[in-house]
């Protein structure tokens, strides 16, 4: 039957996916295109040794998804018909039950919506009956001052109000905090509000590295910008970009995570939203196209490369998008991602070779690159002039399918060729004892913590300064 | 910039801390037999604290941790008593291989932000090997422009932001504590606060499988003696021992005490001759801060309120502030 054999932060995130069911559900039409379409929007969660509480006004539970699975155990395949329209993420009608029961043995869902207004309880002694199977659902006055849904778990487990109580409170609370801004970052971009605890959910935009617009725009010059693409096939909107979401890693960065002591990759890879959903968050897999062909596998010194791509079906029919049946994971053999694939690694091969090209230079690097700025790279699919964009070429009839479609590939700064024709830059490395790098740097800086690549650097050309008197 | 050179006498806010800790392990020791424990700390070429310590306690099994090798050298010099144990060790390599065999108290006496990352994760892993009743003690530097400096060419927020990634970067997303950290924490003024709730994060992350034991804040302290640092003391408890452990320790009542995870007590302690302080003595405890201003008829700084609010702070710590003068030998 229902196993309660998930993660609890799984169990809440499950509960919030519903919401945004919801929205989905109700989000005006007109609102689609907008900047902030989920801008009215809010899920409240709660959590205490008393119990668990979700609130939302995102539109309540239609009664006929309620009454033949929503509280059924087990969804009965007709039962799909009614959510078909919608690009919902359920299908199994467990994602709420399986919530409840693994927080506690006591509940109460209430909601309303335009037309109903419903609640069901889930008491100890129905979860201990075995004949029992369907919760009885109670039609009750409207009283929630907007339509959505209020969901309250009660008589917890022991281990989930541990969970629940001081200091284990705070811990999930934080961790529940962090993963939803990561995951739900695109949703909460568009206006949608959740708020754990009484505080609301910071906004992590997935933002990109770009220099200016205006060095970007010009023809031949070199600028730090993003590689874009969009496209649009069968009523599906593709819109990708990649490029670097931080300063790339210097060496002492990369030994750190291959010795394993630090990880800081996980915010770097492709993350893949169709219809505002993450459904994959920062691969560096194959499945992305990483050691794939010719794009090398994923390795510390590509921490700074991210990339998202995202799909989005015009009008309401989802089922073109490049999705599992469970809509949780991307399809992997659909042809529309194995084609789009081919430009996600394009992109990420733009910046592998960068870091390639530059690794021996980054002292440089840095340098050359310290003017630019993180921002949305949506935005550049507007800025960025029709001339600065290139058409793609159509060699197979599958390619032909796809219209609307171009992309922008940056011209990235390349490594100096030194004006003196032959003369070739080396890299100069070594190892000191660290309280020796410190007292170079307090001599040189008057900081002992400086950097010892800076520090290392400095030293070399006070020695070539005297070396050429 | 790290303090190590500064002697203690130069740094009086450290002092003032070093005292409360001592008086914070008299009061632990109405519950438990303190001079029963290991003492492990970073004691510097003087080895000052495990001379209080020894001193105090009777403490007899002490190990130094020195990563430098000349430190070390002095320190067998200086050896103020032969039950110390000086090891010359990153307390990294000690961490990795710390084993907990007696009750243990240790003081991680950190002082570089650019290693919190890692000196996070060895905080955690003395817990995660911690007993009920042992205590450690974490100084870290809390210093917001250490961090990241403040850029006077880009609008505050744009550095609060700033300092935010840095700690993201520096602690990882396992480590950072996304609900309670936010950007107008990240001032000169929050940021010690913030450094705190790193700590607290981190101490119940490390004891998230432990159903019936938890890390107990007591006591945290900022200061300012050239950096700004933090420094949180805390025990571990069984649920069941806490209350007992109140009643009879009565830290929870104690002015000092920060038993749940307050904002920290900031020590800041005004420069008084030492006729001054021996005339404001002369009026506690009976005497309230706001009165003892009053009597002394003058100000210790030009602004008033800002005179008030040392005096307040001398009062609250008066007791575990030292007398530094000169001698001649
Ligand atoms: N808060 C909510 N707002 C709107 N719809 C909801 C809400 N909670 C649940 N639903 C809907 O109820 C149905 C059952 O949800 P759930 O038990 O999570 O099943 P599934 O595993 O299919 O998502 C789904 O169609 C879901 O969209
Ligand atoms: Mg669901």
């Amino acid at each position: 039957m229902l196993t309660r054999d998930i993660d609890l932060k799984d169990a809440i995130l499950d509960l919030l996916d519903n919401c945004v069911d919801g929205i989905q559900r109700n989000a005006p039409e007109s609102s689609i295109e907008s900047d902030k379409p989920y801008k009215n929007f809010r899920a409240e969660i709660s959590f205490s040794k008393e119990g668990f509480i979700i609130k939302d006004n995102c539109g309540g539970i239609p009664i006929e998804v309620a009454q033949k699975y929503a509280f059924k155990m087990g969804r009965p395949e007709a039962a799909n018909k009614n959510d078909a329209e919608y690009y919902t993420i359920g299908t199994y009608g467990i994602g709420m039950k399986r919530a409840i029961f693994k927080m506690g043995c006591s509940s109460q869902v209430s909601s309303q919506t335009a037309s109903d207004s419903f609640k069901v309880t889930i008491s100890p002694e129905w979860l201990s009956s075995d004949s029992e199977w369907d919760l009885p659902l109670e039609e009750t006055d409207r009283w929630l001052p907007e339509n959505g849904t209020v969901i309250e778990v009660t008589h917890l487990r022991d281990e989930i109000a541990i969970a629940f109580s001081p200091p284990q409170q705070s811990v999930l609370h934080n961790s529940l905090v962090g993963e939803i801004s990561h995951n739900y970052s695109y949703i909460i971009n568009k206006g949608f509000t959740v708020i754990v605890n009484g505080s609301e959910v910071p906004l992590l935009p997935l933002n990109l590295l770009a220099d200016g617009i205006e060095q970007i725009k010009q023809n031949n010059a070199a600028a730090i910008a993003p590689f874009l693409y969009e496209a649009e096939k069968d009523g599906v909107e593709i819109k990708l970009a990649v490029g670097f979401y931080k300063d790339i890693p210097d060496g002492e960065e990369i030994d750190d995570e291959m010795k394993g002591v630090k990880n800081s990759s996980e915010t770097s890879g492709w993350t893949v939203i169709c219809n505002d959903r993450v459904v994959l968050y920062c691969d560096k897999s194959r499945l992305t196209g990483w050691g794939e062909l010719t794009v090398p596998g994923h390795h510390p010194q590509f921490n700074a490369i991210s990339g998202v791509i995202h799909f989005r079906s015009k009008g309401k029919d989802a089922s073109k998008l490049p999705i599992t049946t469970t809509k949780r994971g991307i399809d992997a053999s659909s042809n529309l991602y194995l084609y789009v694939k081919e430009f996600m690694r394009e992109g990420t091969k733009v910046f592998t070779s960068y870091t390639y090209k530059w690794k021996k230079n980054l002292e440089e690097e840095k340098t050359r690159t310290k003017q630019a700025r993180l921002a949305d790279p949506i935005q550049f699919f507007e800025t960025i002039p029709k001339e600065r964009w290139t058409q793609v070429n159509k060699r197979t009839s599958e390619s032909r399918s796809f219209y609307k479609e171009r992309k922008f590939t940056p011209t990235l700064p390349t490594p100096e060729l030194s004006a003196e024709v032959g003369e070739r830059k080396r890299k100069v490395s070594f190892s000191r004892p660290e309280k020796e790098i410190e007292m170079v740097a307090e001599y040189l800086f008057e900081d002992s913590e400086c950097e010892p690549s800076r520090v290392g650097e400095a030293c070399f050309e006070q020695v070539l300064k005297s070396a050429k008197k | 910039m790290s303090g190590a050179t500064i002697p203690y006498h130069l740094r009086q806010n450290k002092a003032v801390d070093r005292y409360a800790f001592m008086e914070l392990l008299s009061k632990v020791d109405r519950f438990c037999d303190v001079s029963k424990y290991q003492y492990v700390g970073f004691g510097g070429h003087s080895l000052e604290d495990f001379k209080y310590i020894h001193n105090r306690f009777g403490i007899s099994s002490m190990t130094s941790i020195e990563r430098d090798e000349e430190v070390y050298k002095r320190q067998q010099f200086n050896l103020p008593h032969n039950c110390i144990n000086c090891l010359l060790q990153d307390s990294n390599d000690f961490v990795r291989d710390f084993i907990r065999e007696e009750r243990t108290i240790i003081w991680l006496d950190y002082t570089k932000p650019a290693q919190l990352g890692s000196q996070i994760a060895q905080f955690q892993s003395i817990i995660d090997r911690f007993s009920s009743l042992d205590i450690i003690k974490i100084t870290l530097n809390a210093h917001a422009s250490s961090y990241v400096e403040a850029n006077k060419t880009v609008q505050p927020n744009d550095t609060w932001n700033a300092r935010i990634k840095d700690l993201e970067k520096k602690l990882g997303n396992e480590l950072f504590p996304f609900a309670d950290i936010s950007p107008d924490m990240m001032t000169a003024r929050g940021f010690p606060n913030a450094i705190h709730l790193i700590v607290k994060y981190a101490a119940n992350l490390a004891m998230r499988g432990d159903l019936d034991i938890y890390f107990q804040p007591l006591t945290s302290f900022s200061y300012n003696d050239g950096q700004e640092m933090l420094t949180v003391t805390g025990i571990l408890l069984e649920k069941t021992q806490s209350e007992s452990f109140f009643n009879k320790t009565g830290i929870d009542q104690w002015e000092l005490g920060n038993v749940d995870w307050k904002e920290p007590t900031r020590i800041d302690m005004p420069d008084l001759t030492i006729k001054e302080r021996m005339h404001i003595d002369t009026f506690l405890p009976n005497f309230s801060a706001d009165l003892v201003h009053e009597k002394l008829g003058f100000l210790i700084n030009q602004k008033e309120s800002i005179s008030l609010e040392m005096l307040k702070t001398y009062v609250l710590f008066y007791r575990q502030s030292p007398y530094f003068s000169r001698i001649f030998v």
